[in-house]
C-alpha cells in the first residue's frame, strides 16, 4: 500500500480497537498507528529542526517511545482520537525537550535550525506552493513555543486545552502564545503580503 | 475592554469551526482592526497543506518501528515468568545457559537453591487446596494430629478464611474452570461463585467439612466454609459475582418510577433452561491452544465500596444464584453450516458512511457520515436515514450514536453546542429536531418508549417524554454512578431489550445492573472486562461480547441477563491461528437468539476480515458468502445482514435456516 492510499483519519470506535490491539503489541495495530502519525509527528519536529532527514529520524524515535509507553495509555470511552494524539504530542514534547537538553550539554552538535529571522525576502514567491514554502518556513523560525501552539491548533486542530496539555501550559498561556505567535508570524511575512497585493 | 488574546482565541475556535473572518470580525466590532490581519493569516495557515515526510523517510521509520515492536514483543516474552516454579529452578539451574557465570562458590548456590526449593515445595503443599493433588500431603500431618488427639474417622479440612469479622457474603468471586479444558470442549466456563468467610473452627470446636452440593450456600451460624464448584464440577455450574450497590436513599429506584417496561414487551426475567445436552462433533471446533491449564481457585479481590453510603440492611440472605445459560442442540449445529450470505447490493454511494442501527421493524437503516470539520463539533457527524432497500436516502440531523425509538417513529441522539452536549430527538420523517436534555453522554429509549435514558455525570438518569417527544417530567437518577466510576457521562452502556437488566462499565471494571421495575438497582461487578463488540439477543436474555478476564485472557464470551455464568466460547489465539491477528469487532444475533455472526478484524481492511457463525455452545463455522464483510447487522426479521464494505454500507440476504 503507498501513502497516497493511506487513510489517515479513523474514527473513536476503530481508534478504540487499535489502541487495545497495540497495548498487545499487535505488529498491524502498531503499523496502524504508524501509518496515522508518522507526518504528523514529522511536521512537528521539523518546524523546531528544519532538516527533513533529521526530522524523519526524530519522529521514527519519537514513535518507538510511543511503542513502548503505549501499554500503559489508557483508553478513553469517549473522544478516543483527540486523547490519544494529545498524549501523542505530549510524548513528542518531551521527547524534544530532553532531546535539546541533550545537545546543549554534549556541545557537539550545532542546531540546524536558524533562529528568528526579523523579515524574509519573499518579493519573488508568487506561486501559491513557493508562498506555502515560505509560510512554513515562516513558522519554523518563530521561537519554538510558537511554532508549537501554532501547529497544534491549527494543523491538529487541538483545542486551547489540548495544546496547554500538550505544553504543559495553562489555557490562558496557550492564548497568549498563540497571539504573539500570529503577530511574530505577521511581521515576518508582511513584505510579501505587501508584493501579494500590489 | 476583553483581552485581545481572550477575543482572538474564540474567533480562532470559530474560524477552525467553519465560521468566516468576516462573522469572526463582525462579532467584536471594537477590536475588528486588530483581529483582521491576525485573522487572515490564521485562515491561510489552516488552509496551507501540511508538510509531509519522503516516502524513503517513511519508508525508513516504518522498517525502524518494526524492528522496536519486534524488540518489545521479546523483551515482553522473556520478562513472562516460567510456566511453573519446576520449570524455573530447571533454567536458573541449566548448565547451558548459565555456564559462563559459574563460580567456585556454586555449590553454595546450589545449596542455597535447594533450600529454598524445598521451602518453597512445602509452602506449597501447605496452602494447596482440596482439589490440589498435592493435598492429601498437607492433610497427613493434620491426620497425625487428629489420631493423636482420638478423633475418629477421616476428616477432610476446607482450608478457611480466617477473619475477624462476623460472618458475613462478602462477595469475593470465584474463578474456576468447571470442565475439562480439551480441544472437544473449548468453552471455558467460568464459574463465580460466593465465598463466605468463616472462623477456622466453629465455637463448638468441631472441624469444618466439604460440600458437594451445587449452589453456594451460606448460613450465618454455620461455621462451614464452603467453596461449590471446586470441588464438584457441574457441567455449567453459575453463580453470583460480586457487591451489591445500595444508593443513598436520595437516589432510590423508586416505585413510581416511569421506567416501567410494559408486558407486552417485557419478557419475564425467569430463565428457560435447557438441560445441557451432549455435545456433537462440531464441524469446526475451535482449538483452544492457549487454554489455561486448570489451577486452584483464585479469588479475585474483593471490588472498591462504591461511593455512596452502604446500606445497613444485613446481607445474610445468599445472593442470588442464576441458572446456566441454555446449552445449543444439535439441530442448531446444522444452522451453522448452511447459512450463507447472497445477492450483495451496495445501499450507499458515499465517501464514507457508517451502519448505525436497524428501526424496529427493520425497514430502515440509521447511518452516519463525515462531515467538514469546520461544521461544527468535530465529534458530530451527518445522521442519515433511507429504506431497507437504499432508496429515499435523507438527513435527519448532525449529531452522534443515534437510535431509534421503539414504535421507529423517532430518532433520538447527542449532539455538541456551546453548553455541551444535549441530547436531541427528530421524528424519522424528518421534521425540526428537539432538544430535550443537556449534559449528556450517550442516550437510549427505554424500550416502553415513553422514557429516556442517558448518561450524565451522576449516573444513568431517565426522563418520561411525551409522545411528542418532549419533557414530561423531571430527569431523575436511576443509576447513581458518581464515586463508582471515573467520569460517569463517558461510560459505555447497553440496556437489555426487556428493560430488566443493563451493562455498563469504562476500562476495566464492568458491571450488570439489574433493573426491576420498582426496586433499587443492584449492582454486580463482572469478573470479565469487556472490549468495544457486544450484542444483547433480541429477547434480552444473554449477551455475547469481546473481552477478557486476568484468568483466561481474551476471546468471545456469554452470559445471562444478569451477568450470570460468563462463559469463555473462544479465544482470542483461535482467531489469530487462523491467520489473521487482530480482535472482535462486530457480533450480532439471529432474530431467534440461535446463533451469532462474529467477525474478527485485522485493522487493515474489510478483505482481512473473518467472519463465523457461532452458536452458544461456542461451536464456530466460517459465514458462507462473498468475502469482504465488516461489521454485519442482522435485520430484526433474519433476512438480511448490513454490512460495511470500502466505506459504504452493502446489503445481503441470508440463506439459511
Amino acid at each position: 500500500m503507498t501513502r497516497s492510499t493511506l487513510k489517515t483519519t479513523i474514527s473513536d470506535e476503530d481508534m478504540a480497537h487499535l489502541l487495545q490491539r497495540a497495548q498487545r503489541y499487535d505488529l498491524s495495530a502498531l503499523d496502524r498507528l504508524y501509518e496515522l502519525y508518522a507526518d504528523r509527528l514529522y511536521r512537528y519536529v521539523w518546524y523546531r529542526v528544519r532538516d527533513a532527514d533529521l526530522a524523519e529520524d526524530l519522529a521514527a524515535e519519537i514513535f518507538v517511545q510511543v511503542i513502548q509507553s503505549v501499554p500503559a495509555f489508557r483508553i478513553s470511552a469517549r473522544d478516543t482520537v483527540a486523547i490519544f494524539s494529545g498524549w501523542l504530542f505530549r510524548i513528542a514534547h518531551n521527547y524534544l525537550y530532553h532531546f535539546y537538553r541533550r545537545r546543549e550539554r554534549e556541545e557537539t552538535v550545532t542546531l540546524p535550525a536558524e533562529r528568528p529571522a526579523e523579515t524574509m525576502d519573499l518579493t519573488r514567491l508568487v506561486e501559491d506552493q513557493e508562498r506555502e514554502e515560505a509560510l512554513h518556513a515562516a513558522i519554523a523560525s518563530l521561537p519554538e513555543a510558537q511554532h508549537e501552539v501554532l501547529i497544534l491548533r491549527f494543523w491538529e486542530r487541538m483545542s486551547h486545552a489540548e495544546v496547554g496539555k500538550v505544553m504543559g501550559r495553562s489555557e490562558g498561556a496557550v492564548k497568549v502564545l498563540q497571539h504573539r505567535a500570529l503577530a511574530a508570524l505577521r511581521r515576518i511575512l508582511a513584505p510579501c503580503e505587501a508584493e501579494a497585493s500590489q | 475592554m476583553r483581552q485581545l488574546e481572550t477575543t482572538l482565541g474564540e474567533c480562532l475556535d470559530a474560524l477552525l469551526q467553519g465560521a468566516t473572518v468576516e462573522q469572526c470580525l463582525a462579532r467584536y466590532p471594537g477590536q475588528a482592526d486588530e483581529l483582521a490581519p491576525l485573522l487572515g493569516l490564521a485562515a491561510q495557515i489552516a488552509q496551507t497543506r501540511p508538510l509531509t515526510m519522503s516516502q524513503a523517510g517513511f519508508e525508513r521509520g516504518r522498517s525502524r518501528v518494526r524492528a522496536a515492536i519486534a524488540q518489545a514483543r521479546a523483551e515482553r516474552a522473556a520478562a513472562a515468568p516460567p510456566h511453573g516454579p519446576i520449570r524455573a529452578l530447571v533454567a536458573r539451574l541449566s548448565p547451558q545457559e548459565h555456564q559462563p557465570e559459574r563460580s567456585p562458590t556454586g555449590w553454595l548456590d546450589a545449596a542455597l537453591l535447594t533450600a529454598i526449593g524445598l521451602a518453597v515445595t512445602v509452602l506449597v503443599i501447605m496452602t494447596s487446596p482440596t482439589n490440589s493433588p498435592l493435598y492429601p500431603l498437607r492433610s497427613l500431618p493434620e491426620k497425625a494430629v487428629a489420631w493423636l488427639l482420638g478423633t475418629p474417622g477421616p476428616v477432610e479440612i476446607v482450608r478457611p478464611i480466617a477473619t475477624d469479622h462476623p460472618p458475613t457474603p462478602t462477595a469475593g468471586p470465584t474463578v474456576t474452570p468447571t470442565e475439562p479444558l480439551s480441544s472437544d470442549t473449548p468453552p471455558v466456563s467460568i464459574t463465580v461463585v460466593t465465598v463466605a468467610t468463616a472462623t477456622p473452627t466453629s465455637p463448638s470446636g468441631s472441624t469444618t467439612s466439604t460440600t458437594t452440593g451445587a449452589t453456594p450456600t451460606w448460613t450465618p451460624n454455620s461455621t462451614t466454609h464452603v467453596i461449590p464448584g471446586s470441588v464438584t464440577s457441574p457441567p455449567t455450574q453459575t453463580a453470583v459475582l460480586t457487591h451489591t450497590l445500595f444508593p443513598t436513599p436520595t437516589t432510590t429506584y423508586a416505585p413510581s418510577a416511569t421506567i416501567t417496561p410494559s408486558p407486552t414487551r417485557t419478557p419475564s426475567l425467569t430463565w428457560t433452561v435447557e438441560p445441557p445436552t451432549t455435545t456433537p462433533v462440531p464441524a469446526e471446533t475451535p482449538v483452544a491452544t492457549d487454554t489455561p491449564s486448570p489451577r486452584p481457585t483464585s479469588t479475585v479481590p474483593p471490588t472498591r465500596t462504591p461511593g455512596v453510603s452502604p446500606s445497613p440492611r444485613p446481607t445474610s440472605t445468599p445472593l442470588p444464584t442464576h441458572p446456566p445459560l441454555p446449552t445449543a442442540t444439535a439441530a442448531r449445529s446444522s444452522a451453522l453450516s448452511s447459512l450463507r450470505l447472497v445477492d450483495e447490493v451496495q445501499l450507499t454511494r458515499r465517501e464514507y458512511a457508517v451502519f448505525r442501527t436497524w428501526s424496529p421493524d427493520g425497514t430502515f437503516i440509521l447511518f452516519t457520515v463525515p462531515r467538514p470539520p469546520e461544521a461544527g463539533d468535530p465529534n458530530d457527524r451527518e445522521i442519515w436515514v433511507m429504506s431497507r432497500d437504499g432508496a429515499d436516502q435523507r438527513q435527519l440531523a448532525a449529531g452522534q450514536s443515534p437510535t431509534f425509538s421503539p414504535d421507529g417513529q423517532r430518532v433520538a441522539y447527542t449532539a455538541g453546542g456551546p453548553a455541551g452536549r444535549a441530547v436531541w430527538i427528530v421524528p424519522v420523517v424528518g421534521g425540526e429536531p428537539q432538544r430535550v436534555v443537556g449534559e449528556a453522554g450517550r442516550q437510549a429509549f427505554w424500550p416502553t418508549g415513553d422514557t429516556l435514558l442517558y448518561s450524565t455525570v451522576e449516573g444513568l438518569k431517565a426522563v418520561t417524554l411525551t409522545p411528542a417527544g418532549t419533557l414530561a417530567g423531571k430527569p431523575e437518577v436511576r443509576v447513581p454512578l458518581a464515586g463508582l466510576v471515573e467520569e460517569p457521562q463517558y461510560v459505555r452502556w447497553s440496556v437489555a431489550p426487556h428493560g430488566g437488566a443493563a451493562v455498563f462499565g469504562a476500562g476495566s471494571r464492568w458491571w450488570v445492573a439489574r433493573l426491576a421495575p420498582g426496586e433499587t438497582p443492584q449492582l454486580y461487578e463482572l469478573p470479565v472486562r469487556l472490549d468495544v463488540s457486544y450484542a444483547w439477543t433480541h429477547d434480552g436474555t444473554a449477551f455475547a461480547f469481546a473481552g477478557a478476564a486476568e484468568s483466561f485472557g481474551s476471546g468471545l464470551y456469554l452470559m445471562g441477563a444478569e451477568g450470570s455464568g460468563p462463559r469463555l466460547l473462544v479465544t482470542a489465539n483461535w482467531f489469530s491461528s487462523r491467520g489473521v491477528s487482530g480482535m472482535i469487532k462486530s457480533l450480532t444475533w439471529a432474530p431467534d437468539g440461535s446463533v451469532l455472526v462474529v467477525e474478527w478484524w485485522s485493522g487493515r481492511s474489510s478483505e482481512d476480515s473473518l467472519v463465523y457463525v457461532a452458536d452458544r455452545a461456542g461451536r464456530f463455522q466460517p459465514l458462507d458468502g462473498l468475502g469482504a464483510h465488516e461489521n454485519l447487522h442482522w435485520s430484526p426479521d433474519g433476512q438480511v445482514m448490513a454490512f460495511h464494505r470500502n466505506g459504504n454500507i452493502w446489503l445481503a440476504h441470508v440463506e439459511g435456516p
